[in-house]
């Protein structure tokens, strides 16, 4: 039985690969109509508007527990400084991380988070808003994120003009990221997930960003459409880590995670650097295995894709040129009404003659 | 071997299998995955329109001014204004020609005779004579109309042609008194009409076509305003630049009960409202605005010193909100936020002015940013360390933030529906009563209404659509029965907003279709919905195969070895 159906499966998928491949063909030769679609786009809406979207979001998973693991916790402290830094604000921010290590017993610089061995920055710095933590961290809570009984800073209310950065690292395998040391979430519970969002337009576009072992198995079953993806390594690949800190004793950084940095830290709110740099910019010599992206789910071309679309907050503006004119003073607030009344009374005798 | 045995054996064998085969539906029952039975094929019906669609009917009542005898056929006109109406109101594009079913606007005209009129004998000729104010704005005139029936007077005037459109559901059309007659009267209205109900149709042709074809609007309207949503929260926001240099403080408690508390009232039939303000002091830019000085020769260096100033280009306006130091957010409701911010700029960044794209002043010194809400900047004279804006100089900050909270929550500007028309033969002016004090007039107000309806139907039947296709793609997701019974809500809710929409009953059809959103809205945002229960066929494996195989290989071979004794035993009997 489940033979046949393994067969069946793999039968689906070459069918469903020849349709993909149709569809990207058909589109290459629908492209320059596209162009010229987007270049009407610019002229009807000015200097206001890029992209289509009105807002940001950014929801930011450590997973991993436990001091050995201080890297994963550094590479989301790490994204979540560099978003907040190009103006995603702390309420479009769902931060979750698994452990604290900056309050670990271990940590011989108590209350610090560094994710350089020279410690240049202290990521813990001020203004940390973790919204979720410990064991707070489950796949529920990833999953449901909008669950109706918690707080609003820890609930994910994007709209479908949003646009949102998911970023996970933790221990993962094939097709699973491993949550804690007691659960874990499938591949195919992330695509369902966002599937659900999309149903319900609660995005825009979508950047999903793993850093994992066989992280690009992660973003494999995915299925809705505007969803960009990326991961640090193939199947079968490892992800290593970048370097460790003698004192703190661990590793501090992913390599991955790290040459993402690299690039981010160039980046100011008003950069006009593309994903495709930032995808262009990864070198597999460096970061010691394959990264992938993903990007047949997505409708834009990459070189149009500004990085502060997806790791900032760049908001459309509408000058306000109009002023309604509140027709009266402070004082006299019910004038209004008695006006019309009052005017009935003071009548005035016209003559018009008709034929 | 005895034959004891052999029967306790057996007995022991059957009963173990007894409780395994009695158990197996106990095991299907309880790992199976719980699915209340959806609605499908009605939800299926609904999207694709087949159960209803939505009719926006509207009434004119004509009340043309006459004397005793109708001095041309008021039948007449009203059944061919009825036949023009109709038909201008229903016009698609040839590619959206599907919507003409989807949404209709059904008109319905009557006319009745209008006694303004007293005779008096003048020679001859009969004069009449009108009684009241030639200054038609303050014409009383009796409404009782309720959304979507309006009333239109029609009388002559000595020379020109003038349209005046009262705050109320009434207009008043003057026709020069050499053009009174069927004819012209039908042209004009022929062609007024349409041009107020044009782009209120537009947008809920626009919501049908976008759920029915996924085609997503850009235009900035759509971007500007905010979903549908029962009650918004808005928060009004002083940020201080440098409280150091002064203190500001304004009157904004009572600003808003004068200025924005009627428009509110007004509107909360749509949505409710809850108010904050708050003071924020240090509330730096991130970034430091342009500095324009002047060098003119014929003024000395203090007088060129003081016209400097500082100002933001378009281009900087996005990176205005400092939103990772200045704590705008709200965590007091999960309702969408309004945010409208006062910002008075620090002593060394002042005066602080906004150019537009091609480098001049913008007149309120003021932005938007769609879907999240308004920004004026002031430049209040804070030499003595001190400064609060009083009511009355609220006012004209009030002006620009009750303008954008229109633009924020839809309401279309009336008066840019209309600009004065010039009809082939006849050129019409038009005069608008003065904006009323609630900042929105019955015409604006009815339009809103029936957008938020479209919107709110179209969001509920697309919402149960996309839960009936999520249902039926994801079969590991749980649906609990009060997932079905808020389904079937919805979809009763619907059902009544569109019966009601048919009647004509705008403000019972607002009431039905806002349960029918958030009865599908809670039925989607469940939190039970959630697909978490897929475990690869592996996994499922590695479960059972610890279980049941130790306990099946003797239970197995012991059936086996059984059937064969029974077999042996047969033919030694034969």
């Amino acid at each position: 039985m489940v033979i046949i159906k393994n067969n069946l499966l793999f039968l689906i998928l070459i069918f469903g690969y020849f349709l993909a491949s149709t569809v990207v063909l058909i589109n290459a030769n629908e492209e320059p109509e596209q162009q010229v679609q987007s270049q009407q786009e610019v002229a009807v809406d000015g200097f206001f508007s890029r992209g289509g979207h009105t807002n940001n979001w950014a929801v930011l998973v450590c997973t991993s527990r436990f001091w050995f693991n201080y890297r994963h916790m550094a590479n989301t402290l790490s994204i979540y400084r560099t978003v907040k830094r190009l103006g995603i604000p702390d309420s479009n921010i769902i931060l979750m991380l698994a452990d604290d290590v900056a309050c670990n017993p271990r940590n011989v610089f108590p209350a610090t988070v560094f994710n350089n061995a020279g410690r240049y920055l202290d990521l813990y710095g001020d203004n940390v808003e973790v919204d979720y933590r410990g064991y707070e961290v489950t796949v529920e809570n990833f999953i449901r994120r909008i669950s109706p009984d918690t707080p609003r800073s820890k609930r994910l209310l994007s709209d479908d003009r949003s646009n949102i950065l998911v970023y996970m690292t933790g221990h993962g395998g094939n097709e699973f990221l491993k949550f804690q040391d007691a659960e874990e979430i499938s591949s195919f519970d992330l695509a369902d997930a966002f599937e659900q969002m999309w149903e319900k337009r609660r995005y825009n576009e979508i950047l999903f960003m793993v850093d994992t072992c066989q992280a690009n198995t992660m973003y494999s079953q995915i299925y809705s459409p505007n969803i960009l993806a990326t991961g640090s390594s193939e199947l079968g690949e490892n992800s290593y880590s970048h370097h460790m800190d003698i004192d703190i004793g661990v590793a501090v950084i992913d390599r991955f995670t790290y040459y993402n940095l690299e690039f981010l830290e160039k980046i100011d709110m008003q950069s006009k650097s593309t994903l495709k740099d930032l995808f262009e910019s990864y070198d597999p010599g460096l970061i010691h295995s394959t990264p992938g992206v993903r990007s047949d789910l997505f409708r834009r071309p990459l070189d149009k894709v500004l990085v502060t679309d997806f790791f900032g907050s760049v908001q459309n503006v509408e000058l306000t040129e109009q002023k309604y004119n509140l027709s009266f003073t402070a004082a006299t607030t019910s004038t209004y009404q008695q006006d019309t009344l009052n005017s009935s009374s003071s009548s005035q005798v016209t003559n018009i003659t008709i034929d | 071997m005895s034959k004891d045995t052999d029967k306790t054996r057996r007995f022991i064998l059957i009963s173990f299998w007894t409780v395994i085969i009695l158990a197996l539906p106990l095991w299907w029952k309880t790992t199976e995955i719980y699915r209340a039975q959806l609605p499908f094929t009605e939800v299926e019906q609904w999207s694709s329109w087949e159960v209803s669609h939505l009719e926006f009917p509207t009434l004119f009542t004509l009340h043309i001014a006459s004397k005793g005898q109708e001095t041309f056929s008021f039948k007449e006109l009203t059944s061919s204004l009825q036949e023009h109406l109709l038909s201008s109101f229903n016009l698609t594009e040839t590619n959206q020609t599907i919507i003409k079913t989807i949404a209709q606007f059904p008109v319905k005209v009557e006319s009745r005779p209008w006694q303004i009129w007293e005779e008096s004998e003048s020679g001859n000729r009969m004069v009449w004579v009108f009684m009241g104010d030639m200054d038609l704005t303050n014409l009383r005139l009796d409404s009782l109309t309720n959304n979507g029936h309006y009333d239109i007077y029609i009388l002559p005037r000595a020379d020109s042609n003038v349209l005046h459109v009262r705050n109320n559901r009434q207009a008043i059309l003057q026709i020069a008194t050499n053009k009174w007659n069927r004819d012209v009267i039908e042209k004009i209205l022929a062609h007024l009409i349409p041009s107020f109900f044009a782009e209120e149709q537009k947008t809920i042709k626009q919501f049908v076509f976008e759920s029915s074809f996924e085609a997503k609007a850009d235009d900035p309207s759509s971007m500007r305003t905010l979903k549908y949503s029962p009650l918004y929260q808005i928060t009004f926001s002083l940020m201080n630049g440098d409280p150091s240099d002064s203190l500001v403080d304004w009157e904004i408690e009572e600003a808003v009960s004068t200025y924005l508390k009627p428009f509110l009232d007004e509107t909360s039939v749509v949505s409710n409202f809850t108010i904050d303000s708050q003071i924020q002091h240090y509330a730096a830019l991130t970034f430091e605005p342009e500095h324009k000085t002047f060098n003119d020769e014929n003024i000395d260096d203090a007088a060129n010193f003081a016209r400097s100033y500082y100002f933001l280009t378009p281009e900087s306006l996005p990176h205005f909100i400092n939103s990772a130091e200045w704590n705008l957010a709200s965590a007091v409701s999960s309702y969408p936020t309004m945010n409208f911010i006062l910002y008075v700029p620090s002593k060394k960044q002042s005066p602080l002015y906004i150019h537009d794209s091609k480098g001049v002043f913008t007149e309120n010194n003021a932005f938007l940013i769609p879907r999240w809400g308004g920004i004026v900047i002031s430049n209040p004279d804070t030499s003595n360390g001190t400064y609060k804006f009083t009511i009355e100089e609220l006012k004209p900050v009030m002006e620009i933030f009750v303008s954008q909270l229109r633009g924020l929550l839809g309401v279309q500007e009336f008066k840019s529906a209309l600009s004065p028309i010039q009809l082939s033969e006849y050129s019409i002016e038009i005069n608008y009563a003065s904006p009323p004090h609630t900042a929105i007039t019955l015409w604006e107000f009815d339009n809103l209404v029936r957008r938020r309806i479209a919107e709110n139907i179209v969001a509920a039947v697309s919402t149960l659509k996309s839960l009936s296709q999520l249902v039926s793609e994801i079969p590991n997701m749980v649906v609990l029965d009060h997932i079905q019974i808020e389904v079937l809500n919805a979809l009763e809710s619907l059902k009544q907003s569109c019966i009601s929409l048919r009647e004509m009953r705008y403000d019972l059809a607002l009431d039905y279709a806002k349960q029918a959103i958030m009865r599908s809205e809670s039925a989607f945002f469940d939190p039970t919905m959630v697909s978490m229960l897929y475990f690869p066929d592996e996994h499922k494996y590695a479960i059972y195969m610890p279980l049941f195989v130790p306990i099946s290989v003797p239970l197995l071979v012991a059936v086996i070895r059984e059937v064969r004794e029974l077999k042996a035993r047969k033919n030694v009997k034969q």
